[in-house]
């Protein structure tokens, strides 16, 4: 039904627009005839107002008009000039009847056309007349292009990542469907009783080690582990289930509070080093993902953690120096957990 | 951070006085006097100002028994705070009083408020000061442009060095209410100005010098 | 805070120590090391009149801490105080007296190196010259112990075997943690170098 209706407006507003453009055709053409006036060139207007009228195919009431015109005064020479008056009169009435005729015919179709109700503020967008005072069109422009530009990114992402058959993302959009089937979705779905249980048991086993490691959950869900390596450094360690989501590493005299004493996880180190130490981590936690066995992927990079427990007392195991660009050996074997500078690994 | 910014500024250090009026009320009458301080004073849309202090009073004497003469000691207020103990410690030292003549309105002495990391009293026994004696004040405080009125009750210490509500014994059955600014030497102005502020409280607390060598 | 260690440079005979402390610089900018800004420590020195027994009291001050200064007693014990404290001890001038000609002040460059933080100043006792020392700080460690053969490296690369052994105040102090309460340790070895090495 509505959609009927709809088409029936849309038909209406095509006639309406029809006559408005015969409207304007008709009173144009009156104004051009009122200009032209009584001329003595006539041969050259009415060559010209020939060459008009045939452009125009509606008008074939004025095409006539001109015709018999051309007739008279080409045949009288001498009532040439009131001849002359009388057509262009002739002319005038006639066309002035198109109009009046063509006006009333708009007005009895526009009169049946609805009021078309505005559906958002994008059709209100362009009702504004003053282009100028709205930065809105720009933006517009700008915000399609980077629609654009991000689908086409993630187009290319999805084939570069469809090439890796490990995934940290579960969505089925991106994963086939027997991977999700396995236990990677498990591994970011685990009950906090579980994360607590299995925390607590690395608590005891790295407390030897020289590893204090406490547990907080301030942000809901998610669980934090606080690591504080044996007189060396400070560390956050989010958890996502038991999957490993953010490494921030700190040095022993700063703190992971807020000034509000509130929770954070966001702001890095002022030491380079532990700067450093943070892309490590961050890349060893990738290194060290395993949604089949969660548990031993956090328990085995936890230990790799603890291998920074000789940051500033061993050297490198390459150069066999402390210091290269005034760094201890940042790096950590991921197998031996031998101390290498950010240089030396191989 | 300058060295050289540094160095000059160690050795300018503008003497502060201290100009001082005091006056009691009954505890009976204390709510009426805080809430006439409350309108006079700055910030009257908050709520009182509480404050806990523990103070203690330490003395360094010459050890050489030949001279006891009276100006051979010196008298170190320790002070902190004990409803914010993350605030640092202070040690206050106070000048022998002047009391002028009638022509100055107030209790004028050298004041010196050093703040200090939380083992001072341990390093002043170092240095040889002894305590003499100690005890808490509890009080409201309100300040008005640069005076400070504080409003205070002293408690005793029933066993030495414990400062919990359970072991303070109130003295007396008044409040000391005292008027002071803190400002360098020769500011003749502001006792006139604390003058003016005395005279808005009366007939609630007489604020007056008091000469202390006559209380002893 | 960190972990900081100071060393006496010798000023070989037919140098002035103004001459050394420009090689000194030289050798940390071409390690890598940028200029940030003057340090100033001080120390003065003030002993007990007719107290039994005898006290005597260092006040140091320290760029570092540019609104505190640092109190510490012959028996160990520090205290950590406003700028004004030495208004305080001119109202105990009956009982603690200043000691002219004892006062030791170093001035200098501070440098930046990555972590570390170097000040080379030249020391000099009651206006005299007498020296030139080396403050070599790691801030990221604070165990002094940890990074030590870390700071020897660094350091015989700038100032050779000097660096050989650790000052005997490290020794002392192996496990201690400097806490933000305490940074009167840097300060501490300050003195204790600084008067172990240099006869006033």
């Amino acid at each position: 039904m509505n959609q009927q209706q709809d088409q029936g407006q849309t038909d209406l507003i095509v006639q309406c627009l029809t006559l408005v453009q015969k409207l304007r055709h008709g009173v144009g053409q009156v104004f051009k005839d009122l200009s032209d006036g009584v001329s003595d060139y006539v041969e050259e207007t009415t060559e010209k107002e020939d060459t008009d009228g045939a452009s125009s195919k509606n008008e074939t009431t004025s095409k006539d008009k001109t015709g018999s015109q051309k007739e008279v005064t080409v045949g009288g020479d001498k009532e040439e000039s009131q001849e002359k008056h009388r057509a262009i009169l002739r002319t005038l009435k006639a066309s002035l009847e198109t109009i009046s005729h063509d006006f009333s015919d708009l007005e009895k179709t526009g009169s049946t056309i609805n009021s078309v109700q505005s559906f958002s503020n994008i059709d209100n967008l362009s009702l504004d007349p003053v282009d100028k005072n709205t930065v809105m069109h720009s933006q517009l422009l700008q915000s399609y292009k980077w629609t654009n530009k991000m689908h086409e990114f993630a187009t290319q992402a999805v084939t570069v990542l469809a090439q890796n058959s490990l995934k940290r993302t579960s969505s089925p959009k991106f994963t086939s469907s027997k991977m999700l089937k396995g236990s990677m979705h498990v591994a970011c779905h685990v009950p906090p009783a579980t994360v607590d249980q299995l925390i607590a048991s690395l608590v005891l086993t790295y407390k030897d080690m020289g590893m204090d490691i406490s547990i907080s959950r301030p942000l809901g869900n998610s669980t934090i582990l606080q690591v504080e390596l044996c007189r060396v450094l400070r560390a956050v360690v989010v958890l996502r289930g038991l999957m490993i989501e953010w490494v921030k590493v700190k040095g022993l005299d700063e703190t992971f509070e807020s000034d509000d004493r509130q929770m954070d996880i966001w702001s890095s180190s002022r030491y380079q080093v532990f700067q450093k130490i943070t892309d490590h981590a961050v890349a060893a936690s990738l290194h060290y993902y395993a949604p089949a066995k969660p548990d031993l992927a956090i328990k085995s990079y936890l230990l790799w953690l603890q291998g920074y427990s000789t940051l500033f007392s061993s050297p490198c195991h390459k150069c066999g120096r402390y210091l290269q660009n005034n760094l201890p050996p940042t790096w950590r074997d991921y197998r031996s957990r031998e101390p290498f500078h950010d240089v030396c690994r191989v | 951070m300058e060295a050289a910014a540094l160095a000059p500024s160690l050795k300018n250090i503008a003497p502060q006085q201290e100009y001082l009026l005091q006056g009691s009320i009954l505890d009976t009458h204390r709510d009426v006097l805080l809430h006439r301080l409350r309108g006079l004073c700055d910030n009257a849309e908050r709520n009182f100002e509480a404050f806990s202090d523990y103070e203690a009073v330490y003395v360094l004497r010459n050890s050489s028994t030949a001279q006891q003469s009276q100006n051979q000691h010196v008298t170190f207020r320790v002070r902190h705070a004990l409803d914010h103990s993350d605030a640092p410690d202070h040690i206050r030292y106070l000048g022998q009083a002047e009391l002028g003549d009638r022509s100055r309105h107030t209790l004028v002495r050298a004041c010196l408020d050093v703040a200090c990391s939380s083992n001072v009293r341990d390093f002043l026994t170092e240095m040889g000061f002894r305590i003499d004696h100690d005890y808490v004040v509890k009080g409201h405080f309100f300040h008005k442009g640069r005076m400070k009125v504080t409003v205070y009750k002293i408690f005793r210490l029933i066993q030495p060095n414990k400062t919990d509500p359970h072991n303070l014994e109130p003295l007396g059955q008044s409040h000391l209410v005292e008027l002071s600014v803190v400002a360098p030497l020769g500011q003749e102005q502001i006792g006139e100005d604390m003058k003016n502020f005395a005279e808005q409280l009366k007939p609630l607390v007489l604020l007056e010098k008091f000469d202390h060598r006559k209380i002893q | 805070m960190g972990v900081s260690c100071v060393f006496s440079y010798p000023v070989p005979e037919g140098r002035s120590g103004a001459q050394v402390v420009d090689i000194l610089q030289k050798q940390v900018e071409t390690m890598g090391g940028s200029k940030t800004g003057t340090f100033y420590v001080d120390c003065e020195t003030y002993q007990s009149v007719m107290l039994n027994p005898p006290k005597t009291l260092h006040i140091l001050h320290n760029s570092e801490y540019p609104a505190s200064c640092f109190a510490i007693l012959d028996s160990g014990a520090t205290l950590v105080a406003d700028t004004l404290f030495i208004a305080l001890m001119s109202n105990l001038k009956n009982i603690y007296q200043a000691w002219k000609g004892a006062k030791i002040e170093s001035k200098g460059n501070r440098f930046q190196l990555a972590d570390f933080i170097l000040k080379i100043g030249s020391v000099s006792l009651a206006g005299s010259f007498k020296g030139i020392l080396l403050e070599v700080e790691y801030c990221p460690c604070i165990v002094a112990s940890e990074c030590w053969a870390m700071l020897k490296e660094l350091l015989q690369s700038l100032i050779g075997n000097i660096a050989e052994s650790p000052p005997s105040a490290l020794k002392k102090k192996k496990w201690m943690k400097s806490t933000p309460q305490q940074p009167q340790c840097c300060s501490t070895w300050t003195i204790s170098t600084t008067l172990g090495k240099l006869p006033p």
